[in-house]
């Protein structure tokens, strides 16, 4: 009681009337100015809305059922080698475009780091060429690709490398300009050149950061290759793509739990080995 | 030795030597400076005072903005890359945060001073000719830590992390060394110890040294000659019998004070390596 008594003044401070939150209340009105925009129906919007999918649910539940196999409708297993063949090609496609995509954007991204870049152009052709690249999806460059080499593995591979060069040398030229300058400059003093500099003093501390990016990358490039064949890249995808056109759905069936597995098991160990570098 | 010191040709020359940042500040004003081979150097200073400064012009970490600066006759103002990059191969240089990379090996960082010596292509395939890691491994034994050679650098306490550094700068085979505030990250017994390899370095090596100290007592007791800087310029420079207090008045515009001194191999202890004309208040 007295200790409360002690301090009157807090008690007859006036609040100030706090700012109206104009943010949130703004940012409100767009979010629900947009969907209800984009649920008008076409050709303004796209027409979607809930109902459809709680109508549509019934059949996506006997579409996902007719996946599965059933005693009377066992999966298809003499049909498993040649999903493990395909899964295979997928599997070689990913590995050859992470690891050219790699090769490709570790001297890249040096030239693209303003630490070790040689003068403004350089660095600026460098950072516009890497943000060029990355505004490309991969499937449409794949599709572009397959048009012009044919149908293959070829195009896939070809455009999962350029994806990857594009990931990884975007990423390792931002961490390459927050090492530390001290032992580049030790080099520079020491009278070695620039790429010296930027093997003796910069690499050795970016070299964990280069491997987990390209696994990174990796992870990605497997989800995309088994996608690829949708639009004639080789892999995977080019089954799944004819046995859905077919309603083959003990084959899709088949097909998608084989990528679901190979994917979980590869991102497992490949996050675990990107911790353990990090 | 000594007699035949004022025939020796000086091997630095400082003519005018002024550097302006882009920011306008003017960190050097002037200053002209000549050093003979051999020669143990201490430039002290406050912070700011431009000690940074004129020893990374020496090897042009920093452009001087005017005068020249002359190394065994040489103006290297006017070098272009490949000059200078020979240039700054004779020119050792050690660091305050020891500038080692963490990741590497240690005999990895000592090889780093073979660099300039060595076609690129080679360095880039890590080739190093067997003289060169003979002469590495030299260098990290006079140092005092052979047995580091394959452990990774970051491994090492700062003191043989700093070591490691003046191994690198031996391995250049300089005839100039520089010693940017080297034992400011340093505990005072390590950071004695490290100055009392930098001196018997530059005796054994006949090595122009050049080094950055903030503490009074430690310049003292290894300096052949101080420099004092104050807004970049020269405000002493003489052999530490010449430092009297109204000197370090000079240089540093205020009394000495305790906080200057960084005490000797016991810290506690008073300073006893000062000489009388200091009086600490």
């Amino acid at each position: 009681m007295s200790a409360r008594t002690a301090r009157p003044e807090v008690a007859e401070t006036e609040i100030p009337r706090p700012p109206f939150p104009w943010q949130g209340w703004i940012a409100a009105v767009a979010v629900v100015g947009l969907l209800w925009w984009s649920s008008m129906p076409p050709p303004i919007g796209t027409g979607f809305n809930l109902r459809e999918v709680v109508e549509g649910w019934p059949q996506m539940q006997v579409f996902f059922q007719r996946l599965f196999p059933t005693p009377d409708r066992p999966w298809p297993l003499d049909y498993l080698p040649q999903i493990v063949n395909r899964m295979t090609e997928t599997l070689k496609i990913a590995t050859a475009a992470s690891i050219f995509g790699a090769v490709f954007a570790l001297p890249f991204a040096m030239l693209a780091a303003r630490n070790l870049a040689a003068g403004r152009i350089v660095y600026g052709f460098g950072r516009g060429l890497l943000n060029l690249i990355r505004t490309i999806p991969d499937l449409v460059l794949a599709a572009l690709l397959a048009s012009a080499f044919g149908i293959g593995p070829l195009p896939g591979v070809l455009a999962l490398t350029i994806f990857t060069f594009g990931v990884v040398a975007k990423l390792l030229s931002d961490t390459i300009e927050t090492v530390d300058p001290g032992p580049q400059e030790a080099i520079t003093a020491a009278g070695g050149n620039r790429i010296q500099q930027a093997l003796f003093a910069v690499f050795p501390q970016v070299a964990p950061d280069f491997v987990a990016y390209s696994l990174y990358a990796f992870e990605v490039n497997i989800r995309a290759a088994a996608f690829l064949g949708y639009v004639g890249a080789g892999g995977i995808g080019m089954i799944l793509n004819r046995d859905v056109k077919f309603f083959n759905y003990g084959r899709v069936g088949l097909i998608i739990t084989t990528i679901f597995v190979t994917v979980l098991i590869i991102d497992t160990v490949s996050t675990t080995i990107r911790r353990r570098l990090v | 030795m000594p007699s035949e010191r004022p025939s020796v040709e000086p091997l630095v020359v400082l003519e005018n030597v002024s550097k302006r940042y882009p920011n306008g500040h003017l960190a050097l004003d002037r200053v002209s400076l000549s050093f003979r081979p051999g020669e143990f150097v201490v430039i002290v200073g406050l912070s700011g005072a431009g000690k940074s400064t004129l020893i990374r012009c020496l090897n042009r970490l920093v452009e001087p903005t005017e005068g020249r600066i002359l190394i065994a006759g040489e103006d290297i103002t006017r070098f272009g890359d490949a000059d200078l990059r020979r240039q700054r191969a004779k020119i050792g240089m050690i660091f305050q945060n020891y500038n080692l990379v963490r990741r590497s090996s240690v005999l990895r960082n000592v090889l780093a001073g073979r660099l300039a010596h060595l076609p690129t292509w080679r360095t880039v395939m890590g080739w190093f000719p067997k003289d060169d890691i003979r002469l590495a491994l030299r260098c990290l034994q006079r140092v005092g830590i052979p047995e580091k050679a394959y452990q990774r650098a970051d491994t090492l306490s700062g003191g043989q992390q700093q070591r490691v550094a003046i191994a690198r700068a031996l391995a250049q085979e300089p005839m100039i060394l520089l010693a940017d505030e080297p034992v400011a990250s340093l505990d005072p017994p390590t950071a004695h110890q490290v100055l009392r390899d930098l001196k018997l370095l530059s005796r054994e090596e006949n090595l122009l040294t050049f080094v950055n100290l903030h503490f009074v007592d430690m310049a003292m007791e290894y300096a052949d000659r101080i420099i004092g800087l104050r807004a970049g310029k020269v405000v002493f420079d003489g052999p530490t019998t010449g430092m009297t207090e109204s000197t370090f008045e000079e240089i540093y515009n205020r009394r000495i004070r305790p906080d200057d001194l960084r005490g000797a191999v016991d810290d506690r202890s008073p300073t006893p390596l000062l000489p009388e004309t200091i009086v600490v208040r």
